[in-house]
């Protein structure tokens, strides 16, 4: 996981300066950063981890079997469900956060002052969303992991299927993605002005915003409440049969 | 008094020289794959086929400039087609290579299976092939066959030998593209399942090795020399070549060679390292 | 601490895992005795809360297992299979199973130190689990049961993979704790090893309870029960012809071009006792002798029939 986090932070870098020895024209650094931190850092880090350690939170145990030993401590069932999450929770923010701070801070060094300063209170708001994603994200995946043979299929499938897909449905759709919130609480997307393949996308991606800043919030809260309280109770709901041999 | 051990008696008959263990461990692999959901993603990825199979028949009903053809895209059933085909089945292509692939050597070093095949006459290559068969199995199923069940459909439909004389080279670029697709994205899969003992970690990280630096390629695309980084710039590239269009990237098409035959040498490599019949525990 | 099973019946789908069992279990060693698949493994996740009964109760000294989480502080478990978070050492695993009891650090450490030192795993305590050796492992996971102390144990198994010292050891302390009153459930496909740790076993076979009670009586029907013996020899008519007139024997069939007979008597002591005699006396030479069915299935089979 942490190789994931390395892999694309350290990936980024070299093709920031690349791009900067090349001198590339088209996009600024901070305008750069914007479009890592939302299309690699919210659309494709934020999923993968959340699938990655969501996905593991029962079933890795169902897998390698050694619930048994979980089950049979003194300990309520939520609550053994609760620290795994937790656990999960932290590890994967603090991947995710690292690798973000990472790019800042070596992006903003390497591009001298370019008004970096002024773009501190949007990383914070960056921070959040993506804090806030995997707050959805996570038992999200969690229920998947526990209730599915194949998660990380249907993981993907939702993610970079249906949550993709829908962003190109006009109406009112896209307003059963968990993304959609969190665009909605991204920091100046507007701001993505570049030629790019990508802002070509986001533009699509990102339409009006439909809803204020706290209902937003309010949505992903409700929802991060509503998987928690799933996964939460997944191992009063269904009996694992494990494997013998 | 003489006690006679009767509990074993010899095989008389003659063994196979040359057993063909990787079809062998192919074939198994295909069935145990097919327990796997492959069933759901094979019917996903027929529905590009059907509306690709929908364009050529709307085309060659109405031509390519009819109303009808338009609204089918307007699209000409030419090279571009069938590059295209190939391309739109990637997303696809990469969950049956997670489904069918990141179990295939994961498991088997799980559950300690290697020392039993490597216990019999099963080499390297044997378990290699009949892993990688499995791959192309599937893969081949959503990208390769169909594809040129479209250039036989569209040749039937047409019914001129114009055609096919003019397009005669897209069912070999249509074979060198699948390979290139699956040798690289495979072999990658491969090293992934047979470093990871876990299949939903193998799953995730061939997942973000293919679109990471897709993703920072299209977010710097004033660089596009540089490409090459991205697997899948690289395979549409070179597919570009094989199908005598324009190449979409300015980085030449040897670099895209070259750059997955390095990818897939790398690969070789891992898998030859990591695939041994024992396995020290520090 | 008293075990007690009413009317207990677990089913996946169609499949019976255990069925309408109802026993009791009094403090001291009991062990469960069935061939695989037999349901011990079952039984024994239903005793320890980890499944819910499809029908019946259970309960450890008047409380209900299922989602009781308070009372698994009682309950040691020692599974069948070869499971571990890999990537611990051993000691990190009984000090973490430890922790999960409830326990301080300090008590926790100073607990494992015991159960770790009794299993003699002490030397290697610091290194992977992932490079222990079977018998190893099932130390560990001994150690891991009473380190907390229960006042009740169930042990899958427990002795798979161990070497005979390993094998006495863990004998020695499963009987030393169905000794000092503690509750001890073993269960085991293999009759001797039960027999080495208790009298009384209880016999399941397709889910289902056979007989509870002493050894020895479960013995005696074995050895009552009949048994097929095939004989080869030089000279199978002479054989089959003594054979016959001896009321034990219940059955001879007989296979001239392989000089083999296989015979079926009710009385499987008193027949091998006779046998070397009929042989001598008759100067016949004795090839081979072997029972298709002295193993505990054959005696299951007898039993349920």
């Amino acid at each position: 996981m942490m190789i994931l986090g390395l892999f694309s932070v350290g990936l980024s870098l070299v093709f920031f300066v690349l791009h900067s020895l090349l001198g590339g024209t088209e996009l600024s650094a901070s305008e750069a950063f914007y479009e890592i931190s939302f299309s690699l850092f919210l659309h494709l880090l934020l999923p993968l981890i959340s699938a990655l350690i969501g996905t593991g939170i029962i079933a890795n145990e169902v897998e390698e079997r050694t619930l048994i030993y979980l089950l049979t401590r003194p300990q309520p069932k939520w609550k053994i469900i609760l620290a795994k999450t937790l656990a999960g929770y932290i590890t994967a923010g603090l991947i995710l956060l690292i690798a973000l701070l990472a790019t800042y801070s070596v992006m903003s060094a390497l591009a001298g002052d370019q008004g970096w300063m002024t773009l501190f209170s949007d990383l914070s708001r960056i921070c959040g969303v993506l804090l806030l994603g995997l707050l959805v994200y996570l038992p999200l995946f969690g229920v998947l992991g526990a209730f599915l043979k194949k998660p990380v299929l249907a993981g993907l499938l939702f993610t970079f299927g249906w949550e993709n897909l829908v962003a190109y449905i006009p109406g009112k759709i896209r307003l059963f993605t968990v993304v959609h919130y969190l665009h909605d609480l991204f920091p100046h997307f507007r701001k993505v002005r570049g030629n790019s393949e990508t802002a070509f996308f986001l533009n699509i991606f990102i339409t009006d915003q439909d809803l204020s800043t706290p209902i937003s919030i309010s949505i992903l809260v409700l929802l991060a409440a509503l998987f928690t309280g799933l996964l939460l109770s997944v191992l009063y709901l269904r009996e694992y049969r494990l494997e013998q041999n | 008094m003489p006690i006679y051990e009767r509990s074993y008696l010899s095989w008389e008959g003659q063994l196979l020289d040359k057993p063909r263990t990787w079809w062998i461990i192919g074939r198994t692999g295909v069935r145990l794959a097919w327990k796997k959901s492959v069933a759901l993603l094979l019917i996903l990825a027929a529905v590009p086929f059907i509306f690709r199979a929908g364009q050529i028949y709307l085309s060659s009903r109405m031509g390519n400039t009819s109303f009808l053809a338009e609204l089918a895209e307007g699209i000409q059933i030419d090279a571009g087609f069938f590059m295209s085909f190939m391309k739109d089945q990637t997303f696809l292509l990469l969950l049956i290579l997670i489904v069918c692939g990141a179990g295939l050597i994961a498991n088997d070093r799980k559950f300690k299976a290697l020392p039993i095949y490597f216990s019999k006459p099963v080499g390297f290559w044997d378990y290699l092939i009949g892993k990688f068969l499995v791959i192309v199995c599937y893969g081949g199923v959503i990208t390769v066959i169909p594809a040129i069940l479209l250039f036989i459909g569209q040749i039937l439909l047409t019914g001129t030998p114009g055609y096919f004389s003019r397009y005669y080279y897209v069912p070999f670029s249509i074979l060198g593209l699948g390979a290139a697709t699956l040798v690289t994205l495979g072999g990658i899969m491969l090293v992934l399942s047979a470093l990871s003992r876990g299949t939903r970690s193998a799953a995730i990280i061939f997942f973000a090795l293919v679109y990471i630096p897709e993703m920072l390629r299209r977010i710097f695309s004033g660089m596009n020399d540089w490409g090459w980084i991205s697997i899948r710039a690289n395979i549409l590239q070179l597919g570009a070549i094989l199908f005598g269009l324009r190449r979409p990237y300015p980085f030449p098409g040897c670099l895209a060679f070259l750059s997955l035959a390095v990818v897939t040498a790398a690969c070789l490599a891992v898998l030859r390292h990591q695939i041994r019949p024992t396995e020290v525990v520090k | 601490m008293t075990v007690e099973v009413k009317q207990l019946s677990k089913w996946y789908g169609q499949v019976i895992g255990v069925n309408h069992l109802t026993f009791t279990i009094e403090p001291g060693v009991t062990g469960f005795l069935g061939p695989n698949g037999a349901g011990k493994t079952t039984l024994l996740r239903l005793l320890t809360g980890q499944l819910k009964p499809s029908q019946g109760t259970i309960s450890l000294n008047g409380e209900e297992v299922w989602n009781n989480h308070r009372l698994f502080h009682q309950i040691g478990y020692c599974p069948e299979q070869d499971v571990f978070w890999n990537f611990h050492s051993g000691w990190n695993f009984v000090v973490s199973m430890l922790r999960m009891q409830g326990y301080s650090r300090e008590e926790a450490e100073i607990r494992a130190e015991k159960a770790v030192e009794a299993v003699g795993m002490w030397d290697v305590r610091n290194n992977r689990i992932g490079s222990y050796s079977k018998g190893m492992r099932q130390r560990i996971k001994l150690a891991q049961i009473w380190a907390h102390d229960p006042r009740i144990l169930f042990l899958d198994e427990p002795l798979n993979g161990l070497d005979p010292i390993g094998r006495k050891s863990a004998i020695d302390l499963i009987k030393k704790m169905g000794a000092g009153g503690k509750t001890v459930v073993v269960s085991s496909h293999i009759l001797h090893e039960i027999e080495e740790m208790t009298d009384t076993i209880i016999l399941i076979n397709h889910g289902r309870m056979l007989a509870q009670g002493n050894i020895y009586e479960i013995r005696g029907l074995i050895d009552t029960h009949p048994l097929q013996v095939t004989i080869q020899c030089d000279n199978v008519n002479v054989l089959t012809t003594e054979l016959l007139g001896y009321e034990y024997v219940q059955s001879i069939q007989f296979d001239r071009v392989q000089n083999r007979l296989t015979v079926e008597t009710n009385r499987p002591d008193e027949f091998h006792l006779r046998l070397p005699r009929i042989l001598s006396e008759n100067k016949i030479n004795l090839q081979s002798l072997w029972s298709p069915d002295e193993n505990l299935d054959a005696i299951f089979d007898y039993l349920v029939r």
